[in-house]
């Protein structure tokens, strides 16, 4: 469902990212992890066709987002950290326009079930600039879940929200997941992606450090026990205490 | 099949974002406060329009505009020149095609081609562009012959001169910015050795009669001829007499330059997403800091140097709460330094010639000028007071310090900050005069206090109204009547203030028989007591101001 070949991303001398290779099939949820400046939001925005790649290849559903960005776009959603939304427009308009430019057919429905499962009915005549943190937060993952995307990509997507609405938004990245979507989540709450995520990439300056699935990242470094937990995995990985294993292949 | 311009998303997202506009106005009338600058917005409108409106259908149009039409074709095309290079100057290496966040957030992933984003942001702009032609155009009511014709050839103008740096920034996307920043420096250094050598020219020839018949003059050189060139297109679709063959020809003329700068926009189609996304957090962080009062700070780049001062006593308080803010004004204020040098520069060197010769000339000038720059200019550009802390006043609030000692600490920057802006100023104006040294002591003694006085009512009418300047857009009639209204106020109040102290100087003058030193003394009494009195005042508004209920209206 995404996929990701060989991709770097230099600006000017800085190499942010370098030979990055992972695919992310349907009903998976990756885990992209690492230290600030590790490169997990440039991929996530490369993935999203914002940012272009200096080289290589990004796709999603088989749409490659260089040469058929419409199509790549149509099918996934992007949920960046801190979204920023139109400020003078209500929710509801939000989903409003969401739904015109994804071409929702069913979206007053689907406005509806998200509105009422993410507890924004009450404040769908509300505006944006209204909104606490956490409610902007909510509002960007229904407008992202509006047209039922095959890939979400979610970067720290739990930044603001109350308690009921962390769990809310978990149980329904697992749903989706369920249903078959590829879901990437970037974050630094390494709780998150150990509850969550069935897989996980461990990104260090740019480099894919650790890429595979989450139960088999203890096994992989030998000198880690078998009950390590994943911050001491990622700490492990990160600071270089033992040899690296070659993980820049692909999962299955 | 049918053609459309724009995705229906996009068509949809621009109406909703006008109909944003108007509910935002409507909304904000609904309170109070809302409807008096709503009030206020309109009344400046008809002080500022009236008398044109007035003028152009209780006379005869075509007297005055016979009259002014050899004005305006004068000085039109060079004034939209300049705008235009003012417009390049302004714009950065990525900043001709800046994005809101949202946009950015929302439009970019969405699946959208290039070429929709390009044309979607091409058309807010000329939405907004509309309003602004229609207030140039009934600016321009009275030296044009028909409105139309001025309103359509002066948003062609505007539409051309926005278009210019958006070519630019495509080119940026394809050339690679360090090629583009060397090409537009060499673009700029050749227009104004261009300009140079035009105005040149004109100084050969020995021009009288100030600038309107420096303007025609240059107008009439080769080097002008070429370079005003698509700008007299625009001025003469604007002052066309009739409909056919001028109106038609030139406005075609125009359209057809409009036109191939939007076709060269479009073939370019290069990938500006990424640029975009930089000009669109530039732009971001430009509103942060208008909406904290630090339009003119540099915090979009690191700080030229790491100064430091040594940490102020305690004060009750007052100390730390001003060594804050000295830094951040030390650190943070190069924009404001090359600003206010550039300003000093501009006034000084022609103050120094025209002061060596007469003197008298130059007190009246700056007797104009010391009172517009000390109260009203001054205060807007050194912000290193509670304006500038309105996202941290929760924070003022718990520091163990009482309400007067953190005013006393808040408005200390920016009082220096002042002072030692003004304060060469006035003495080397003083030096000058044969009363050098009067001159020289009054400015020691009442610059400070005039200072303490304005910053003092400056944070107090903040308080009171306290206000995040956003953009302020073409629709933000409140935001623009509160402007109006809050001025209107601080013009009245520091007047009766100004008055008090100039009757007390008058008096003590007259009974000190004709004491230049017991008026002073007089009036820096006045002053000071005047800002004495408000620093309680501030305080109990700092007391209770209340973070929670900070809005924009």
């Amino acid at each position: 469902m995404i996929e990701v070949v060989d991709y770097h991303k230099t600006y000017r001398d800085t190499v942010a990212v370098a030979g990055l290779s992972f695919r992310v099939e349907a009903g998976q949820i990756l885990g992209l992890v690492g230290p600030n400046g590790a490169g997990k939001t440039t991929t996530m925005r490369a993935i999203a066709g914002i940012i272009p790649a200096t080289r290589g290849r990004l796709s999603v559903a088989g749409y490659d987002v260089a040469v058929d960005p419409v199509a790549a776009k149509q099918r996934f959603a992007y949920i960046p950290d801190d979204p920023k939304l139109f400020d003078a427009l209500t929710v509801d308009e939000h989903l409003a326009f969401i739904a015109a430019a994804y071409q929702v057919t069913d979206a007053p429905e689907k406005s509806e079930r998200l509105l009422a499962q993410f507890e924004l009915a009450e404040k769908r005549d509300a505006l944006a600039q209204e909104l606490s943190r956490g409610m902007r937060q909510k509002v960007a993952v229904c407008c992202g879940y509006l047209h039922d995307p095959v890939a979400i990509l979610f970067d720290e997507p739990l930044t603001g929200l109350d308690p009921r609405g962390i769990r809310t938004l978990k149980q329904s990245i697992r749903d989706r997941a369920q249903g078959g979507a590829a879901i990437m989540i970037s974050s630094h709450l390494l709780s998150l992606v150990e509850d969550l995520c069935t897989h996980l990439l461990i990104l260090e300056r740019g480099r894919s450090r650790y890429c595979g699935p989450v139960a088999e990242a203890r096994t992989a470094f030998s000198s880690l026990s078998a009950e390590a937990s994943l911050e001491e995995i990622f700490f492990h990985v990160t600071e270089g205490g033992a040899p690296v294993p070659r993980v820049d292949q692909p999962t299955t | 099949m049918t053609f459309r311009i724009l995705p229906p998303a996009l068509s949809l997202l621009l109406r909703l974002q006008v109909r944003a506009r108007w509910r935002r106005v409507a909304r904000g009338s609904k309170t109070l406060k809302g409807k008096l600058y709503l009030a206020a917005m309109i009344v400046m409108f008809a002080v500022w329009l009236g008398p044109t409106l007035a003028a152009t259908f209780f006379m005869r149009r075509s007297d005055f505009v016979d009259q002014s039409a050899p004005l305006v074709q004068a000085l039109l095309p060079s004034s939209l020149l300049l705008y235009c290079i003012i417009t390049l100057i302004a714009t950065g290496s990525e900043s001709g095609i800046a994005f809101q966040p949202a946009e950015v957030d929302l439009l970019f992933p969405a699946p959208f081609r290039r070429r929709d984003l390009l044309l979607y942001r091409l058309t807010g702009l000329a939405l907004g562009l509309l309003f602004t032609s229609v207030m140039f155009s009934i600016f321009l009511l009275s030296h044009v012959r028909y409105w139309v014709f001025g309103f359509i050839g002066i948003a062609l103008a505007f539409v051309f001169i926005q278009l210019v740096p958006i070519v630019l920034t495509l080119c940026v996307a394809i050339v690679g910015e360090r090629a583009y920043t060397r090409g537009r420096r060499l673009v700029l250094i050749v227009l104004a050795a261009l300009i140079a050598a035009g105005i040149g020219q004109v100084a050969v020839r020995r021009v009288e009669g100030g600038v309107i018949e420096y303007a025609r003059n240059f107008r009439s050189t080769e080097l002008g001829q070429c370079l005003l060139a698509p700008f007299e297109v625009f001025s003469r679709t604007m002052t066309a007499d009739v409909f056919f063959p001028d109106f038609l020809g030139w406005g075609a003329l125009a359209l057809v330059l409009d036109a191939a700068l939007l076709g060269l926009v479009l073939r370019l189609d290069a990938n500006f997403l990424e640029s975009s996304i930089t000009a669109s957090q530039k732009l971001y962080q430009k509103i942060e800091r208008m909406r904290r009062g630090q339009m003119w700070m540099n915090l979009s780049k690191a700080p030229a140097g790491r100064w430091r001062i040594p940490l102020l006593p305690r004060w009750s308080g007052a100390g730390p709460i001003a060594w804050r803010q000295l830094m951040s004004a030390l650190r943070g204020s190069r924009g404001i330094v090359y600003f206010l040098l550039a300003m000093l520069g501009a006034i000084a060197i022609p103050a120094y010639f025209v002061g060596g010769s007469e003197p008298l000339v130059l007190v009246g000038a700056a007797s104009g000028f010391a009172p517009m720059i000390s109260l009203f200019f001054m205060p807007q550009l050194l912000q290193f007071d509670f304006r500038s802390d309105l996202d941290r006043i929760d924070v003022l609030k718990t520091l163990p310090a009482s309400p007067v000692a953190i005013v006393a600490g808040e408005l200390l920057a920016p009082v220096i900050f002042a002072t030692l802006y003004e304060l060469p100023f006035v003495i080397a104006i003083g030096l000058v005069q044969p009363e050098w040294l009067l001159i020289v002591i009054s400015g020691v003694v009442l610059v400070p206090t005039i200072n303490l006085f304005v910053f003092a009512f400056e944070n107090l009418v903040f308080l009171w109204f306290p206000c995040r300047l956003a953009n302020l857009g073409a629709g933000d009639f409140q935001a623009f009547g509160r402007q109006m209204l809050v001025m209107s106020v601080k013009f009245m109040l520091v007047g009766i203030g100004g008055g008090l102290a100039a009757a007390a100087g008058a008096l003590a003058w007259w009974a000190a028989d004709e004491s230049w030193p017991a008026a002073i003394a007089a009036v820096w009494c006045v002053i000071m007591i005047l800002s004495l009195a408000l620093i309680p005042l501030v305080a109990s508004a700092f007391r209770n101001f209340d973070p929670s209920l900070d809005t924009t209206d």
